[in-house]
């Protein structure tokens, strides 16, 4: 047990590292930058959606290709990191032995899906590192951040399992499934077999941790309300990002307050 | 008409949620975590049952929203899809606009070298 928790600090401290090293999107220099725009017209369109319309508007053109998966690449790279952190930290919580296989085996499965985005890309005659990385690794360095935003400890594993297997990754289903139908119209096989194995995999991720927060919140309300709060600002903080609109979870705070504002009177 | 979830099967994953038309499928406001669809406000689309991963939305022949309700549904659910449009056709205006440049960049590339 004393092994387990040296094991977690030293995880915990321990940077995301990748060979090759990973090179952020966020981070990149002028030089870079106009690079990218000549080979995708615009530095900016390296993100996900209109990279698929890239796609589907010019199926020939390898570099929209190329640049489709490495964008979709970093989060495995990145998954890889998490949940392999998560084997090693969640020792030292209150949480039951299958919780940490699962996570094993999630952790290898974002290893085969690195496997199939490295081989998609070479089948493109590209490679891991040519395009930047829309996420570096999944270190614990946005930890501080992601306390302030959720309202929640990020560590705890009801509210990882609450933001990273049931918002994010149930989020990821419609894109997964998106790229592989794009692949099936454009008659790419090898992508729409790779993102349709993805996807599979994904509803499996969601699955087990949605099985773990009720196994977690079983006969316990006030973790529930953890839960499905800790969920509602992931969602909003993700629905701001691509511009959505969410009334529902607008209404969902609104009626939270109200109800602790009753509580106070 | 209307869809029911099976919560026991449910995995909470939101894409009928995200999907739904008319917003008319519900998790946050339940106050619990279930996905739960409001029968007034469906329309009868069946999308929420097309994307479910796990196979756990059940048509529900049995319910006749009130008229009003099911017409401000279908308002509601014209106004998501001129939205989803117009989000499509801008994505794709971008798309040939970037083609069209990339063309200019290679024929001036061309006829420089």
């Amino acid at each position: 047990m004393v092994q387990a928790s040296r094991l977690s600090e030293q995880v915990a401290n321990s940077a995301s590292l990748r060979e090759p090293p990973y090179r952020p999107a966020m981070t990149l220099t002028p030089q870079e930058r106009e690079e990218l725009a000549k080979k995708l017209g615009d530095a900016a369109n390296y993100e996900g959606q209109i990279l698929r319309e890239l796609v589907e508007a010019d199926p020939a053109n390898v570099e929209f290709k190329k640049a489709l998966v490495s964008s979709i690449a970093s989060a495995e790279f990145a998954g890889i990191d998490a949940f392999s952190r998560k084997v090693v930290q969640w020792q030292d919580w209150d949480v039951p032995p299958e919780l940490i296989l699962a996570m094993a085996r999630q952790t290898w499965d974002e290893v085969r899906h690195a496997q199939l985005a490295i081989g998609l890309l070479e089948s493109y005659g590209g490679t891991i590192g040519e395009y930047p990385d829309t996420l570096a690794g999944g270190g614990g360095q946005r930890g501080p951040m992601m306390k302030e935003m959720l309202g929640d400890d990020p560590a705890d594993p009801l509210i990882s399992l609450e933001t990273t297997n049931v918002s994010l990754e149930g989020g990821a289903l419609t894109m997964f499934q998106n790229v592989s139908k794009l692949g099936r119209r454009i008659g790419d096989h090898l992508m729409e077999h790779c993102y349709d194995y993805n996807w599979a995999d994904e509803v499996t991720h969601t699955a087990i941790g949605d099985y773990f927060v009720k196994a977690l919140c079983d006969g316990d309300p006030e973790k529930e309300q953890r839960a499905l709060r800790a969920h509602a600002r992931y969602d909003e903080m993700r629905n701001r990002l691509s511009g959505e609109q969410q009334d529902e979870i607008r209404e969902f705070f609104a009626e939270e307050t109200e109800r602790a504002t009753a509580a106070l009177a | 008409m209307t869809y029911k979830i099976e919560l026991d099967g449910c995995i909470n994953c939101g894409w009928c949620r995200r999907a739904c038309p008319t917003q008319t499928i519900h998790f946050f406001l339940t106050h619990r975590r279930m996905h739960v669809v409001e029968p007034d406000g469906c329309i009868d689309c069946a999308i929420c049952q097309q994307v479910c991963p796990v196979n756990v939305v059940w048509h529900d022949p049995s319910y006749e929203p009130p008229p009003e309700k099911l017409e401000a549904a279908r308002e509601r659910a014209r106004a998501f899809a001129r939205k989803q449009r117009a989000v499509k056709l801008q994505l794709r205006s971008r798309a040939e606009r970037t083609l069209q440049r990339l063309a200019e960049h290679h024929a001036a590339a061309g006829t420089a070298g």
